[in-house]
């Protein structure tokens, strides 16, 4: 199989990619919580989009069970349940605390891009895989990205922990300003 | 079949401590399935030392003498774990609704770590790993502080975004096994294909694996974790953590290497020995300047870890069997240790090492086990350990590795004088000299004395510990011996 014999779909795989990549970067930068949830809804769509394209593609039933796992779960449910221990108040007014400014964070998020491809690279011309062109640097990528996202952000811990104690007005309490890798001892 | 039941016996266990019935008897539940699944597994263990294999439901089940290994040390310490929680958890939380909650994620996490190495499929046994995390994280977090809120979430965290690069190198281990035309995604099925995958796929896929599985077994760098987990989580988790769910990741690792053993044109064992002497020196810095008594035995954790990752990276079956006895002696070892712990722990009220001293006049059963202990972890005669780090140590000079084994031996001994250091404080030193802290000295709470449960759990804990350094039973040497086999290389 060559990406000759599906013009149309290789095309559209690789606008979904690079949508799917752009919310990625987007999650990074934005500042609202409910801005960054919708961002993470849009890109389990493109995730699933992605999915269903390649399922077409290579008439694989198991690819149409990963879009409807990934829109069951990504979509609906981590959504709903977020929405359901977090208070609204929290969505409205709270801004992410970060450790690094927005700007610093696009550029490491485009080192990291960058790296995705770097990496992928050797494993892509072992193996002639025409999809995998588009798709494997762009699942290294998002997989990075995702890891410096829960680097960087303080917030993000004291909203699970939230979640863990179902407190949902008491103030965060202070054990959540600590990254989750910082203090060996 | 009994590989299945091994399986089967704790998810019942699980089911019947949360019902009704498990409003009373959820201890005694679990505590003889502990025991039953035991029985189960050294029959399985025997078999697979004698015979080499043991498979059940066609290529579902299967375990060869490494897997059978870790499989007996994980019911063992279920056993011991099970019987030290019977009184702890009564005392520390009481009965009802908290305990059922307790005894089922206990049975399940049980099980997660028994399905490991008993699972012959490698994306299931990645699941099986991934579970062993998601089960135990609630159990890191049950004394509900915030310390242990902030361990769990650590943990999870951490272990996770591990596992999600481990589950990259499985599926790029899967690719490569297919473009080789290999069908099975077992770990025989692997070792057979390997020869013919492209070294471009194998050689990301098992960095990604070692440094993502790494994160759970607490390598440096990705150790951070893990002294936060295993001291803040009750005892008898402690135990099951640091004694065997390190070892039964580990496994996987190990596993790995006579994978990449076959493959033309690639080596493993500069990395193992890399990372393991890594973790081994880092852990014996932190054991120099730990605060808490807990923690000192994570570390020690992770210090053994490194040792059994060195041995295997030297190679050649005397450090396979060096390795294979190490695992035994730090599952042992490691989960009389905690258990002694949170003796230590009611009888003192705390987990400061600054503030425990003299425990030997308050509290003579908890000072001798932690003594008992330490010496053991830090590996004295006549303890396994003793024997496993020498094994090691010759191993390495016999094949001529010998910056690694001055490297090596120079930190057990620093490590060695770090724990015995602390725990000769604990056990005999005087209060108000040495810095201790004398102010604010939390009184002992009227629970101070034991529960009888966790008494009967260090006695039972005990006679492997004092047996197997001096002698190995025949059957269990096979076993090691077949383990040292598996590892291959």
């Amino acid at each position: 199989m060559n990406s000759t014999a599906y013009p149309v779909i290789f095309a559209l795989d690789a606008l979904t990619g690079a949508l799917f990549l752009l919310t990625a970067i987007g999650v990074v930068a934005t500042r609202q919580v409910l801005a960054s949830l919708q961002l993470f809804i849009l890109q389990s769509l493109l995730l699933t989009l992605s999915a269903v394209l390649l399922g077409v593609a290579l008439g694989s039933v198991h690819l149409f069970a990963v879009a409807a796992i990934t829109i069951a779960t990504k979509t609906l449910l981590i959504p709903w349940l977020l929405r359901r221990t977090v208070s609204s108040e929290v969505y409205r007014t709270r801004e992410i605390e970060r450790v690094l400014n927005i700007p610093s964070s696009l550029l490491i998020a485009a080192a990291l891009v960058v790296l995705a491809y770097v990496v992928a690279n050797p494993l892509l011309r072992a193996v002639e895989v025409p999809f995998a062109q588009i798709n494997l640097p762009l699942g290294l990528a998002a997989m990075f990205l995702g890891v410096f996202t829960v680097a960087v952000r303080r917030e993000a811990v004291s909203q699970s922990s939230q979640t863990c104690r179902s407190s949902l007005s008491s103030p965060p309490p202070s054990m959540c300003r600590s990254l989750p890798w910082s203090s060996a001892c | 079949m009994e590989l299945a039941a091994v399986l089967v016996i704790p998810a019942l266990a699980s089911v019947l401590s949360l019902s009704p019935l498990g409003r009373r008897f959820a201890a005694p539940i679990t505590l003889a399935a502990s025991a039953i699944v035991l029985v189960l597994v050294a029959g399985v263990a025997e078999e697979a030392a004698r015979t080499g294999r043991v498979d059940a439901l066609d290529e579902w089940l299967t375990c060869d003498g490494l897997g059978a290994l870790v499989l007996l040390l994980v019911a063992f310490v279920g056993l011991t774990a099970s019987l030290f929680s019977w009184g702890y958890i009564r005392v520390e939380h009481g009965g009802g609704g908290k305990e059922q909650h307790y005894y089922g994620l206990f049975n399940l996490f049980v099980m997660s770590m028994l399905a490991v190495p008993v699972l012959a499929n490698v994306a299931l046994m990645w699941v099986a790993v991934e579970l062993t995390t998601l089960l135990s994280a609630f159990l890191v977090g049950f004394e509900d502080t915030p310390e242990a809120l902030e361990a769990a979430w650590k943990y999870v965290v951490l272990t996770t975004l591990g596992a999600v690069l481990a589950l990259l190198g499985f599926l790029i281990l899967y690719w490569g096994s297919r473009v080789a035309g290999f069908e099975p995604f077992t770990w025989v099925g692997l070792g057979e294909a390997a020869p013919h995958m492209p070294p471009a796929l194998l050689w990301p896929a098992f960095l990604l694996i070692l440094v993502g599985f790494g994160t759970k077994v607490g390598l440096v760098p990705m150790h951070t974790w893990l002294p936060d987990a295993h001291s803040q989580a009750p005892a008898a988790i402690c135990a099951l953590l640091s004694g065997v769910e390190t070892t039964t990741v580990l496994y996987v690792i190990l596993r790995l290497f006579p994978v990449i053993g076959v493959a033309p044109g690639l080596d493993a064992r500069p990395w193992f020995v890399g990372f393991g002497l890594l973790s081994v020196a880092i852990a014996t810095l932190l054991l120099i300047y730990v605060r808490d008594f807990k923690r000192l035995f994570a570390f020690s954790t992770v210090e053994h870890m490194g040792i059994i990752l060195v041995a295997a990276g030297l190679g050649g079956a005397e450090a396979h069997l060096g390795a294979a006895y190490q695992m035994t002696g730090h599952a042992i070892a490691k989960s009389f240790c905690f258990f002694a712990a949170g003796v230590a722990v009611i009888a003192a009220g705390t987990q400061e090492i600054g503030a425990v001293r003299g425990l030997v006049r308050s509290s003579p059963l908890a000072a001798m086990a932690l003594v008992a202990g330490g010496i053991a972890i830090a590996g004295a005669p006549p303890f396994a350990i003793f024997v496993s780090e020498f094994l090691i140590l010759k191993a390495g000079i016999a094949s001529g590795h010998y910056v690694t084994v001055g490297l090596l031996g120079l930190f057990v001994v620093v490590a060695f004088c770090a724990v015995m250091l602390h725990i000769n404080k604990m056990a005999f030193g005087t209060p108000g000299s040495d810095g201790s802290i004398v102010a604010g000295l939390p009184l002992p709470s009227a629970l101070a004395r034991p529960p009888l449960s966790c008494k009967a759990t260090l006695a039972l804990a005990a006679i492997p510990l004092l047996v197997i350094g001096v002698h190995v039973p025949a059957p269990l040497q096979n076993l090691l011996m077949a383990a040292a086999r598996a590892m291959g290389g």
